[in-house]
């Protein structure tokens, strides 16, 4: 299937990446999985994906400057800010990314966020 | 034996005393009986003039009767200095605990503009007498009333051409030459004990405020490492949770493997659990303590305080007797009066002329305090704005501090709200009075 939707995945929690990489492999997706910012901005104008699953607190580049660089080269490709903790909510940066999730083991949360994201164009 | 080598003797005893008291309050019941004793009073009664309030409040109040064991001590000491000695020393809680003393004390002025016009021609620096069928004024007749007496001798008491307090002595006397050496020593040694107090009240406030800021810096430090390690714990177990799941389908099902397997699923959602617990603790504020707070004592600290920023403003009190007592956190409520204070003057843009109002009444169920400024206020649709955090004019305050006291008065389950009135700003606490808790009666 080439037209395979592309999700990348931006996390510097090893697990985490690995987690979510299977869990949307598993659902039909294809997945580019980065462990820093620098790493997904490189990746990001090669790879054009569809969709950005962005962590917050990373070493070096904040998910939230990763996300205006994203936003300001393609406003609409929908981002998915992800986190441990809600603290982020608040913060005005985040309110250009289109969706807010705490993360969590259960992923069902997250994959019905993406779905509903990747399926409204 | 009140004759003039008796009065020479007591006034060389009497400046002994002054020369070594430290202490105020100890001050009023060591010289008074002095006083009364060399002039061989019936009644006398000591008011300090507080600069801050603009107004008198009523120290001491003593009886010959009271003070006849004293007297004793004064007949039976021989050396020159002893009988000094004996008053730097001795204890005031029998001089205190008189029925005289207590209703003075007791004798509630009220603190405002009407008080302060009728008591300020009352403000004289000489000795006179006065007699309460020709007062007009109010409040003075009052005071002799408590002290039922129909005329008195006023001694003003002096020090850097200002008033520090005055004595109210019976009955009157001639000899005021006399009387004049020793309330002009006495005005002098209270004048140096109250900016002692100021001086020391100040270090006590500096110094409770850097503990403060180190120990609030502690706490932040380790706030943040334990919301550093939990974020970080948290992260870690969404991975080790989720690759958990995921493992489970490729291990073989025996009882042992799935013995284990519940072992583990559990152990790691408690901790799971854990980590979200952790993170709503770390946002609730310190603890309060509440208790029985004298709010006439809490006002006059705060008001010490706010001076500090700017001594021209003029601060009336008017406390209710039955709106005396509050139940709250004794240091917040004072953070909460001096943050007020400090926004309305902040807020006043004159050099001279700035005052703030504290009224405090009863009722149904609640104390309410009200703080009244003349700086002007705010605009009517910002006056919900002004308790946010960070919200600031730029005339009142600096945008934390409203949003602070806010915070401490919802902890009190209280109300506070503000009004524009005329050319000012006015607060209103609403404090609940508990219903299963009665004040214990404190004296001071």
């Amino acid at each position: 299937m080439s037209d395979k939707k592309k999700i990348m995945i931006v996390d510097d929690e090893d697990a985490i990446r690995l987690l979510y990489q299977e869990e949307f492999e598993d659902e039909g997706y294809e997945v580019i999985a980065c462990k820093d910012g620098e790493e997904a901005l490189e990746k990001f104008q090669k790879e054009k994906p569809d969709l950005v699953v962005l962590d917050i607190a990373m070493p070096g580049m904040s998910g939230l400057d990763v996300l205006g660089k994203i936003k300001e080269s393609s406003p609409n490709t929908p981002v998915i800010m992800s986190t441990a903790y809600s603290h982020y909510k608040q913060d005005f940066y985040t309110w250009v990314a289109d969706a807010y999730i705490v993360k969590s083991p259960d992923l069902s949360q997250l994959k019905e966020k993406a779905d509903e994201l990747l399926n409204k164009e | 034996m009140h004759n003039n080598s008796n009065i020479k003797n007591l006034l060389y005893e009497f400046s002994i005393l002054l020369s070594k008291e430290t202490d105020l309050r100890h001050l009023y019941f060591s010289a008074l009986p002095i006083l009364l004793l060399a002039f061989d009073f019936e009644k006398i009664v000591l008011f300090k003039y507080s600069k801050r309030k603009l107004c008198f409040d009523p120290k001491i109040g003593l009886e010959k009767e009271s003070v006849s064991y004293i007297k004793e001590m004064w007949e039976k000491s021989q050396n020159i200095g002893s009988f000094a000695n004996y008053l730097l020393n001795f204890d005031i809680t029998e001089l205190y605990e008189t029925d005289f003393n207590k209703k003075i004390r007791m004798m509630n002025i009220p603190c405002n503009e009407i008080t302060r016009s009728i008591l300020n021609p009352f403000i004289i620096k000489e000795i006179k007498n006065i007699k309460i069928n020709e007062l007009k004024n109010r409040h003075v007749t009052h005071i002799l009333k408590q002290m039922r007496i129909e005329e008195a001798l006023y001694i003003p008491l002096c020090a850097k051409n200002s008033t520090v307090g005055f004595i109210l002595a019976s009955p009157i006397i001639e000899n005021k030459q006399e009387l004049l050496s020793f309330s002009a020593m006495l005005g002098l040694c209270m004048d140096s004990l109250i900016s002692l107090k100021t001086i020391t009240n100040l270090e006590k406030f500096i110094e409770s405020n850097k503990e403060e800021f180190i120990h609030k810096q502690k706490l932040y430090e380790i706030g943040k490492t334990a919301s550093t390690i939990t974020h970080e714990t948290k992260n870690s177990l969404v991975g080790i949770i989720g690759l958990f799941q995921k493992l489970k389908s490729f291990v073989e099902k025996t009882e042992k493997s799935t013995k284990y397997i519940n072992i583990i699923e559990s152990e790691l959602s408690k901790l799971y659990r854990f980590t979200l617990d952790i993170n709503k603790y770390s946002r609730n504020s310190s603890a309060t303590y509440k208790e029985f707070v004298n709010l006439n004592e809490l006002v006059d600290k705060a008001i010490e305080m706010a001076t500090t920023i700017n001594s021209d403003f003029v601060f009336s009190v008017c406390i209710d007797k039955k709106a005396s007592t509050i139940y709250a956190d004794k240091g917040q409520l004072e953070q909460v009066l001096i943050n007020i204070f400090k926004n309305s003057i902040e807020a006043y843009n004159k050099k001279a002329g700035g005052t703030i109002k504290v009224i405090a009444r009863k009722e149904d169920g609640f104390i309410v305090i009200k703080i009244r400024d003349n700086s002007g206020g705010v605009k009517e649709d910002k006056l919900k704005e002004i308790v946010k955090p960070f919200y600031t004019t730029k005339t009142y305050g600096t945008g934390l501090g409203l949003s602070i006291v806010g915070e401490i008065i919802k902890e009190h389950n209280g109300i506070m709200e503000f009004s524009n009135i005329n050319n000012g700003l006015e607060c209103t606490i609403k404090l609940p009075i508990p219903k299963n808790k009665i004040p214990e009666d404190k004296n001071e």
